[in-house]
């Protein structure tokens, strides 16, 4: 449903975990700028890693939508991360990129969970997933007026991509007054071998 | 809960997760291998939304763009279109979602071909197969796409369709509905002349033109290939086998041009029943024809051998007749047909026959018999288009049919024994005489007056043996007739010949053999009654025929009678008053010795059944005429009934000869033509030789003895000798042929007392005597002289004819009036007088100073009366009367 993102601060605040995480535990984090963008071809990128944080109240999917070829600086650096680096092709740096776009959506909601926590909201986290940009337009929606869609851009100096997130929420008018608490602390890069 | 309970709780749910995390995990991994599976298709595969979008690409469709799948993704399929295509494109997106929007059926597809611009420039042709589904997340319509490139698929295929279309073979397919379908072998418009032939219904294209020239059951099988169309196999074997194996495929407005094609079938089978039909032709007009030729050229062989038999059973001894009849009858009937002489032809036909079944040439004969039946329809219906053209294609093939037998004749004449009678005489002869004449030429010169003149004699003996034949070939021509009329008739004859053997001219032969067969026929088919009648009479059971022969002082005499039935004078006065040839009045007028005559009436004939030999009343008929044509007669004696018939030919053999030396207007300036090489013009001749004087007076025996021979003669001589020249002038009076041979630049006077000096002038002058006593009626006046003059009567009527020449140019007013008065005078004896106008053809000459000229010349101051007497005695003379 289109939505005032004003009336329902939690979405901002969602909107900003993921901006934080990626200033936190990417490389190249501290120069991230963030915008709003448009789903107009029902999917946003090639690939896509995903996490659903469940609880009784509300459910959220969220989801990193990316080119191999943007979300290459996250695991490369300097010259490493030039042309002659071909993801698709290179299977091996292929899979560092999704695992470590899949770590990046469990950083996102681990954090999520503890917030909801710390806000007395019990929640779950699922695995990361990561899937084809494709599968997108097979996931279903629910026809309520109590779902929230939101896609952003995050962008560094070393890498593009962008994220979705689906929320239902059992109680809207409880949404809007939801505020949680985000745990600011710094846990470090997101390291892989 | 205990804190033990709770810990294991806790442990069993993470043991849960665990589970649930790995058969996650399994499942990534099967997707992912199944995403790069699609990755990996050996063709495009993409999912685009209604407007083109790609939303999914594989790596064939990167590759062949030259990109990435990510550079690929939200990339529109249409850049690799060119914009028209892509609008067909998408108009078969729409009409796919439309389907399957009304119908609901998602599992609708389509299919088609589209080209597309590679990377590289080239284009592409792909087979696109597209879906629909929808999307979940936003409902909107969504298509799968595959693509495959077919170009090379199709390249080979066109390769091979160009094959199939260029093979020299017709390959078509018809379908369930009797069609030709699309791909045909381009061969097929060649066959069957026409551009595109698909669609148009098998039949009508291609057997419908052959149908008049198939059998019945190949036309009814023709028109069972459509009907075993959808039909199960046994149904189709069954029709099969009456369907054309071959057809004769004619050119557009030709009966007879056309093209040989041999067709197959071949049924294509689906569910058990024929769907269509694979028919291939092959064009053997070339394979037919050579079989055609082969085969005529067998037959052709088979005709060769049968006439080889033929002439191998043929009389020997009558063959040398038969060609020579032969050659005189059918260019004869060649002359009549054109002209519509129908009625004419009718007895060179019996003729031609008779001759034919005499020799034993029973296809002649048969051919001959079929156009004497078309003859006489014509006869009786002259204006039958029909029947005058196959009776001019029949005689046609009459004359081929001859002239393959003459040459055969010719080719096995040692064979058959009869190659002394078929060589050239004329050149045997000549070789003869050039040597005589050689040495007699010498011997003029010489003193031996003696030996001269026996050699003359020689001379003259070589020409005449060189020129004769003996009588005697009429018995084995008797013998053969009676023979095989006798078979036909199933009667028994006998034939007897009584006579001395003498010489007849040879050109003669062939009328006396003409006579001899038809008669001889006669006397066995219609005279000698059947043995058991014949017993039943008291006579033997078989007949005879008995054939009498003699010469006299150069008249050849023939007679054949038979011991038969006699001719029954009251039978014949009935038929020839029912059959019109004279009434019943007159014929009640007359004699029974002229009623009997009758039977020689054209069209006249007692028997009631007509076959090959007799009948038709053709043969008697024209007997008469030919015998009449060759200065003789022909009578018939019957002594009544049970004694017999009787048969009397007179022929002045001499006469006929001349009479046909000289109506051969043709073949005599021909001869000259040949000879002299000196023909101005038909008509007129002028021939100048230079030949012995002494031997010109003989000339006139030898002109009139030996024919053509003369002039070869005088060729020869004129070549061989010098001396005083001589004119031989050949000119045309009407219808009629005048020659004269005469000293040059000479008097009569001058030449009478030139040659008197001569002893041979006395043997020629008796020679001249015995020559005009027997061309009585021919010959009007013999000039003083040695001139013979021929003021020859040859015309049908047998008329006298005395030519006139009337002196000065114009002729005086009274030479003209003398001249009307001899024409008006002659008109009541009944002899033709004409003006003519040269002095040398002249029997008469009239005009003022005419009495200078001799006893021929009238002067015009001579009394009427003297006048009137000197016609009257030259033609007198000339009739052979002797008032004392």
């Amino acid at each position: 449903m289109s939505f005032e993102i004003s009336e329902y601060p939690i979405m901002q605040q969602l909107i900003d975990l993921s901006k934080d995480r990626f200033k936190a535990y990417c490389r190249g984090g501290g120069d991230v700028t963030s915008e709003m963008v448009e789903n107009t071809y029902g999917l946003l990128a090639p690939w896509t890693s995903i996490i659903l944080i469940s609880g009784s109240e509300y459910r959220l999917t969220f989801k990193v939508h990316f080119p191999l070829e943007k979300a290459k600086g996250l695991v490369l650096e300097g010259e490493a991360a030039g042309a002659a680096a071909d993801p698709i092709r290179d299977t091996k740096l292929r899979a560092r990129i999704f695992d470590y776009l899949k770590e990046y959506c469990n950083f996102y909601g681990g954090s999520l969970k503890r917030a909801f926590a710390d806000s007395n909201v019990a929640m779950g986290i699922s695995l990361p997933m990561l899937t084809r940009g494709f599968d997108e337009v097979f996931f279903p929606r629910a026809n309520f007026k109590n779902t929230f869609e939101v896609y952003w851009n995050l962008k560094n100096s070393v890498a593009e991509f962008r994220c979705s997130l689906y929320l239902e929420a059992t109680n809207v008018e409880s949404l809007k007054a939801l505020n949680i608490k985000l745990d600011d602390s710094n846990e470090g890069e997101i390291e892989f071998l | 809960m205990s804190s033990a309970v709770k810990q294991t709780a806790v442990s069993a749910s993470n043991q849960d997760l665990q589970a649930t995390q790995q058969i996650i995990r399994l499942f990534e991994v099967a997707k992912n291998e199944a995403e790069e599976s699609i990755d990996r298709l050996p063709g495009i595969f993409l999912v685009v939304n209604r407007r083109g979008f790609i939303l999914r690409a594989n790596d064939y469709y990167a590759e062949m763009l030259k990109t990435t799948v990510e550079d690929a993704l939200f990339a529109n399929l249409k850049d690799i279109f060119a914009e028209e295509v892509w609008s067909v494109f998408l108009v078969n997106l729409r009409e796919l979602e439309d389907t399957v929007s009304k119908t609901g059926d998602l599992s609708k597809s389509l299919a088609f071909e589209m080209p597309i611009r590679a990377a590289n420039g080239f284009t592409a042709v792909y087979l696109w197969q597209i879906k629909v589904f929808s999307s979940s997340t936003t409902g909107e319509k969504l298509f799968y796409v595959f693509g495959q490139d077919v170009t090379e698929l199709r390249v080979k295929e066109k390769q091979l369709l160009e094959i199939f279309e260029s093979i020299p073979v017709g390959i078509v397919t018809c379908n369930s509905k009797g069609l030709i379908e699309p791909h045909y072998s381009k061969f097929c418009e060649v066959l069957f002349g026409e551009g595109q032939i698909a669609g148009m219904p098998v039949f009508q294209r291609v057997f419908t033109p052959a149908l008049k020239f198939m059998k019945d059951v190949e036309a009814k099988g023709a028109y069972a290939l459509v009907d075993c169309l959808d039909q199960p196999m046994d149904v189709y074997e069954l029709l099969a086998m009456a369907f054309p194996k071959q057809i004769f495929y004619p050119n557009i407005g030709s009966d007879t041009e056309g093209k040989f094609i041999a067709v197959s079938y071949q049924p294509i089978v689906l569910s058990a029943k024929v769907d269509r039909i694979l028919i291939m032709f092959t064009d053997r007009t070339a394979i037919q024809k050579a079989q055609n030729e082969t085969d005529a050229k067998a037959k052709q062989e088979e005709v060769h051998v049968r006439r080889i038999l033929e002439v191998k059973s043929c009389i020997a001894e009558v063959i040398p007749i038969t060609m020579s009849e032969m050659d005189e009858l059918l260019p004869q009937i060649a002359e009549q047909f054109p002209n519509g002489l129908w009625k004419e032809s009718l007895n060179p036909l019996h003729s031609v026959k008779g001759n034919a079944r005499l020799s034993g040439l029973k296809t002649i004969a048969e051919m001959v018999h079929e156009l004497e039946g078309l003859v006489l329809k014509i006869v009786a219906n002259p204006d039958d288009v029909e029947r005058i053209g196959k009776a001019k294609e029949l005689f046609e093939k009459i004359q081929n049919e001859w002239k393959e037998f003459r040459d055969l004749f010719r080719m096995m004449a040692g064979e058959l024994g009869i190659s002394a009678e078929l060589e050239n005489r004329t050149s045997i002869d000549l070789e003869i005489v050039q040597d005589l004449f050689n040495r007699y030429n010498d011997l003029l010169y010489s003193a031996d007056k003696v030996g001269a003149a026996v050699l003359r004699e020689r001379i003259q003996l070589a020409l005449e043996s060189a020129n004769h034949t003996s009588i005697d070939f009429i018995k084995p021509l008797a013998n053969a007739r009676a023979k095989e009329v006798a078979e036909a008739y199933d009667k028994k004859v006998n034939v007897v010949f009584q006579g001395s053997s003498f010489k007849i001219p040879t050109d003669a032969k062939s009328i006396v053999n003409e006579c001899i067969v038809h008669l001889v026929s006669n006397a066995v088919a219609h005279g000698v009654e059947s043995p058991e009648v014949r017993v039943g009479m008291g006579k033997p059971a078989a007949g005879t025929i008995t054939i009498k022969y003699w010469d006299e002082m150069g008249f050849t005499h023939i007679e054949v009678g038979d011991d038969g039935k006699g001719i029954d004078v009251e039978r014949v006065r009935q038929s020839a008053s029912k059959k019109g040839v004279l009434s019943l009045e007159e014929s009640l007028n007359k004699k029974p010795e002229e009623i009997v005559n009758l039977i020689f009436a054209p069209g006249f004939s007692t028997a009631e059944k007509v076959d090959e030999i007799a009948g038709r009343g053709v043969g008697l008929s024209a007997i008469k005429e030919n015998v009449e044509n060759h200065s003789g007669s022909v009578r018939v004696v019957s002594d009544g009934l049970g004694k017999g018939t009787k048969f009397i030919l007179n022929f002045d053999t001499v006469r006929n000869k001349l009479s046909k030396r000289l109506v051969s207007q043709l073949d005599f300036l021909q001869i000259l033509k040949d000879n002299l090489g000196a023909m101005t013009n038909r008509n007129h001749v002028k021939a100048d030789l230079h030949i012995h004087p002494d031997l010109v007076k003989r000339e006139s025996l030898v002109f009139c003895d030996v024919g053509k021979m003369s002039l070869a003669l005088l060729t020869l001589i004129g070549t061989t000798s010098g001396g005083t020249d001589v004119d031989v002038r050949i000119s045309n009076a009407g219808d009629k042929l005048i020659a004269r041979i005469e000293p040059k630049d000479m008097g009569t006077a001058n030449a009478t007392n030139y040659f008197s000096q001569f002893p041979e002038y006395e043997l020629s002058k008796r020679s001249c005597e015995r020559f005009i006593s027997h061309h009585q009626g021919e010959i009007l006046e013999i000039s003083k002289g040695i001139e013979v003059r021929f003021g020859y009567v040859v015309d049908s009527s047998r008329i006298p004819v005395i030519n006139c020449f009337l002196q000065g140019n114009p002729p005086d007013p009274l030479s003209l009036e003398l001249y009307a008065k001899i024409e008006k005078w002659a008109a009541g004896l009944n002899v033709k007088v004409q003006k003519i106008d040269s002095i040398l053809d002249a029997s008469f000459v009239i005009g003022k100073d005419a009495g200078d000229l001799g006893q021929g010349a009238i002067s015009n101051d001579e009394p009427w009366a003297n006048v009137r007497q000197r016609f009257i005695e030259a033609v007198e003379k000339s009739l052979g009367i002797n008032r004392t």
